[in-house]
């Protein structure tokens, strides 16, 4: 069943958490909600739940409009950021709740709970208390609690927030399985761009209550829609200059930009990304001088930091260790930076990346 | 023994031993080897006559009355305090302390000149007959009153500890505000409330100078055991006072001791 979201606005107070936006989410499709904190990812969750009430819009199941139906009969499976497991109740009492509550009783209970935990793989953790369960059981639980009054749609607020690294990974293949196998319109939450690459179909990135960009996972890294995306999305280097006659100029170095041959603008924004730029021994038109500060070699991918001191700018490479090992850079020798691909924001769109400046 | 980030072990726990002896266990076993001076037939005679039976019977009933009473309205007070917000929150926050504050003989003594026949509220209530000077009734009244705050001051923290989400996880699995309240909450809150029960009961069991006041100390009406044992004592006969009030410690220390079994039993899941 799709959920579709029309012209919402919510405010508490004087902050706008979420402002005229409007979304769908695809029969059968994995959504994530992706932005920094504030972006009001968490409060349109709620608003699909029916945990918030929109101050404007409506949002649709399929083709009905639930806006002023109440959470516990919009029949929404919803997974909280830290479980919200009822402590008094094992396991097994946990998932049945929403089963016991609609009436159900006797073996069926039992039967539906049983099917539910084989699916979370819990089978033999139904009588404990979540206080003798870890983290990623209880996330388990939970989802499976969720799923036990067979909800149209699923909901999932930062579902592997509060787990550690390791889990995280392990729990949002298993997720991504999950969903493949019981194929159920699911939106979740998150502030990890890497897990929403990983397991969604499709991302909304989602900054200052607005959505940014809607894409598939490829669409939204390889054409971010516009500085603010481009930043969230990982490292990267900003350069500030001016773009004319389909140039860049940063300090007294120039970089072509064809694409924006008929735009004039005197504070563009030129985003490069670490993996997007090569380290040359030779000098040539279009490559930069720059002077090795630090090379980090730990890990698959070699990190190179760089310091074009004529042009006053910090530069941050990637690439594979082999070609760091093939290159055998040294602290303090001046190198030539050559970028594969380069992207231009003009002003207004530059302005959206107001946050602060992680990358370099 | 390893040893300890903090120093001081065995001048804590020698303190607290020596502590513990002086305040209690030398009073308590004074008391008993008082009562001890009585022959097991004179001290059968002293403490099971068929006033104190009636002095026993209403000491218990009384305060249990009172607790449950005050387990009932300590909730509805423990929840409004945490989860409304109204003008004057925090004064009536600390009216709630006032009896802790409060000596109970003035608390017993507002009551009664309240309630008699011609106080401000005994002039309405009196001819309904609703009696609350000088009863049976009076004496729970009084016991609320001192035992409130010991339900309110213990449910207030656990209930600020549920967690708001847990209520929306209900209700997102489809349960109505009641079955929210009495299969989430309520079962979260039951340690709490029978430990406050247990304070609110011991309490009122112990409770003597505002009960004096108000309940008219009539034998086998509305005397209480603790009155019993000040008339013996008027009457200079302290072997049979003690063995009342031996009697008496018999009953708090099994019925804590059961209390205590009960908030075990409550908390065996998820401690």
């Amino acid at each position: 069943m799709s959920i579709a979201v029309r012209n919402v606005t919510k405010r508490f107070g004087n902050f706008t958490a979420i402002d005229d936006v409007s979304l769908e989410a695809h029969s059968g499709e994995l959504l994530a909600l992706l932005g920094p904190s504030g972006s009001g990812k968490t409060t349109l969750l709620r608003v699909i739940a029916g945990l918030e009430a929109a101050d404007r819009g409506s949002v649709h199941y399929h083709d009905e409009d639930v806006t002023r139906r109440s959470a516990r009969d919009r029949n929404v499976g919803f997974v909280f950021q830290h479980y919200a497991l009822f402590r008094h109740m094992n396991v097994l009492e946990n998932v049945a709740f929403g089963l016991r509550v609609r009436g159900v009783r006797g073996p069926t209970v039992t039967q539906r709970v049983r099917e539910l935990l084989h699916l979370v793989r819990l089978e033999s953790l139904e009588r404990r208390y979540p206080s003798q369960l870890s983290g990623g059981q209880r996330q388990r639980v939970a989802l499976a609690r969720a799923l036990a009054v067979q909800p149209k749609v699923l909901l999932l607020d930062e579902p592997f927030g509060a787990l550690d690294a390791k889990v995280r990974v392990e729990l949002r293949q298993w997720l991504r399985r999950l969903h493949e196998e019981i194929h159920m319109t699911s939106v979740f939450v998150t502030h990890d761009q890497e897990e929403a690459f990983e397991v969604a179909d499709r991302v909304a990135v989602m900054n200052q209550g607005r959505i940014e960009q809607l894409g598939s996972p490829q669409e939204v890294f390889d054409h971010p829609a516009n500085a603010f995306v481009m930043h969230f999305l990982g490292n990267v280097n900003v350069f500030h200059g001016r773009v004319h006659d389909g140039k860049a100029h940063l300090g007294g170095f120039e970089l072509e930009v064809p694409e924006h041959a008929d735009v004039d603008v005197s504070a563009a924004a030129v985003y490069v990304r670490p993996h997007e730029l090569a380290i040359e021994r030779s000098a040539a038109s279009g490559r930069l001088p720059a002077r090795v500060v630090r090379v980090h070699a730990a890990g698959p991918v070699a990190k190179v930091a760089l310091r074009a001191e004529d042009f006053g700018l910090e530069i941050q490479v990637e690439m594979p260790v082999e070609r760091l090992a093939a290159l055998a850079l040294a602290t303090g020798e001046v190198v030539y930076v050559a970028p594969r691909r380069i992207r231009v924001f003009v002003p207004e769109a530059a302005e959206a990346a107001l946050t602060p400046e992680y990358a370099i | 023994m390893s040893r300890r980030v903090l120093p001081g072990f065995r001048l804590s726990l020698g303190f607290t031993f020596a502590y513990l002896t002086v305040m209690v266990v030398i009073p308590l076993a004074a008391c008993v080897a008082k009562a001890a001076t009585l022959t097991p037939s004179e001290f059968l005679a002293a403490v099971w006559t068929p006033r104190a039976r009636a002095a026993y019977v209403l000491t218990v009933g009384a305060s249990l009355a009172s607790a449950v009473v005050n387990v009932l309205l300590g909730v509805l007070l423990a929840w409004v305090l945490v989860r409304y917000r109204f003008p004057l929150k925090r004064l009536f926050d600390a009216i709630i302390d006032l009896p802790f504050a409060l000596p109970t003989a003035v608390a017993g003594l507002v009551y009664s000149s309240l309630h008699v026949e011609n106080g401000w509220l005994g002039q309405f209530l009196v001819p309904h007959g609703i009696e609350l000077a000088y009863t049976r009734a009076a004496i729970v009244l009084v016991l609320v009153f001192i035992g409130l705050p010991f339900v309110v001051r213990t449910l207030q923290p656990v209930l600020e500890s549920v967690e708001h989400e847990v209520e929306e996880a209900a209700a997102m699995l489809g349960a109505s505000r009641w079955q929210t309240f009495t299969r989430v909450i309520l079962p979260m809150l039951l340690p709490a409330i029978i430990t406050g029960f247990a304070l609110a009961f011991a309490r009122s069991l112990g409770e003597y100078g505002s009960v004096v006041f108000v309940s008219g100390n009539m034998p086998f009406r509305t005397e209480i055991a603790s009155r019993l044992v000040v008339d013996r004592l008027e009457e200079f006969e302290y072997a049979q006072a003690t063995a009342i009030a031996v009697v008496l410690l018999a009953i708090s220390f099994s019925t804590l001791i059961a209390i205590n079994l009960l908030e075990r039993w409550s908390q065996r899941t998820y401690v």
